[in-house]
């Protein structure tokens, strides 16, 4: 039996120090401590690389991320959720199909893509970045090559989203809601979304996990739809590829949003005093201090690098278009 | 009996209840394993225990 301790705790280990270097660096260096870990971690692991004794534990980062976010739950108000609930769902459901159909007429129309490709970039982007671009593979055969094309392609812009976010939400002088929406609509992965949305501010983090967790929440949607998509095109030679049903979209949900869900119940019912839901609050922040160093350490500059230029541009032009509309959507709207 | 193995089933330092417990724990999907992280924070605040920050 492989012993716990002895191959996650080094890696933790790495991923605490790292997480406590970046909250030293926060008091002499304006910046917020979870960017600063995403870049120590980056610095880190481009330089000396994770050693095969870490890297178990470093991989634990996804886990950390989760559990902050189950966290996270009880420090949003339920009112609030409800009174916003319709509206975001809207703009989810609009942003998802806005950016699927972006990408797809793109890829196939002005570049030329692979069909697959094209696809996968455009699950990646809609909906929860590398997550989705796995899910979506499956449901449309797309080969490996195809799946580390479009990964690599959607990691590229998790990484320029998470720094350039941030910024552009301060020199537009954006409020805490309209910019926590507006990441949690246009930006990929759940982490980068998590990490720019409280560099910004508290506030502005919950919307954009609320709105995030909206989006993972049509990841089997989107692989179902895929699918019968591509049977279509096959002339229903591929039928057996239809991922099943009720079954296939509780498998692919992921479950931590539940855990957020619960969170959120438990503490709106006011069992909870002021000083427990800071600690909760706490809690959280130091569990995604850890994943983001994680998450820095993860990110490889070389394998960015081997992204095409065609695929970059997809998405980049996709990105521009929806977010500009997104941005002077919300600014509209609140 | 060996060495590693003593009596009340420990091996390695491990009880046999902690070994059942990271089994159960390494076979838990990552994010069920995050509902339960979640959780199991809540009990120990709601005990009283303060998290600083």
């Amino acid at each position: 039996m492989v012993n716990v301790r002895e191959s996650v705790l080094p890696g933790i280990g790495v991923l605490v120090v790292i997480g406590l270097a970046a909250r030293a660096l926060a008091t002499v260096i304006p910046t917020s401590h979870l960017i600063l870990a995403i870049v120590i971690g980056l610095v880190v692991g481009n330089l000396y690389g994770v050693p095969d004794w870490a890297s178990a534990g470093v991989g634990t980062n996804k886990l950390w991320l989760e559990g902050g976010i189950v966290l996270m739950g009880a420090s949003v108000a339920l009112d609030r959720v409800v009174d916003a609930g319709p509206t975001i769902l809207v703009l989810v459901i609009a942003t998802v199909m806005t950016t699927i159909l972006t990408v797809e007429a793109l890829a196939r129309g002005a570049f030329g893509i692979r069909e697959q490709i094209g696809s996968l970039l455009a699950a990646g982007s809609s909906i929860c970045g590398v997550s989705a671009v796995v899910a979506t593979a499956g449901s449309i055969e797309a080969d490996e090559d195809q799946i580390a094309y479009a990964a690599a392609t959607v990691l590229l812009f998790d990484a320029v989203t998470l720094l350039a976010y941030p910024a552009l939400g301060h020199l537009f002088g954006l409020t805490d809601k309209v910019f926590g929406i507006w990441a949690g609509l246009t930006m990929f992965s759940t982490g980068p979304v998590t990490a720019a949305g409280f560099a910004f501010s508290q506030a502005a983090g919950q919307w954009a996990l609320l709105v995030k967790l909206t989006r993972n929440a049509l990841i089997g949607l989107a692989a179902i739809a895929y699918a019968l998509y591509y049977i279509r095109r096959s002339g229903g030679e591929r039928e057996d590829a239809v991922p099943g049903g009720v079954g296939y979209l509780w498998h692919s949900f992921p479950k931590f949003v539940l855990g957020f869900l619960g969170l959120m119940l438990v503490a709106n019912t006011g069992v909870l005093g002021g000083a427990q839901l800071a600690s909760l609050e706490h809690a959280a922040d130091w569990l995604f201090l850890f994943a983001f160093a994680g998450l820095g350490l993860d990110i490889r500059l070389d394998e960015l690098r081997s992204t095409g230029v065609k695929p970059v541009l997809v998405v980049l032009v996709s990105l521009i278009c929806v977010s500009t509309v997104c941005l002077f959507v919300l600014t509209t709207l609140f | 009996m060996s060495n590693e193995q003593q009596s009340g089933g420990t091996v390695g330092g491990e009880s046999s209840a902690t070994r059942t417990l990271v089994s159960y724990w390494t076979e838990l999907p990552h994010d069920w394993q995050a509902v339960v992280l979640g959780a199991l924070v809540l009990v120990i605040v709601a005990t009283g225990v303060q998290i600083p920050w």
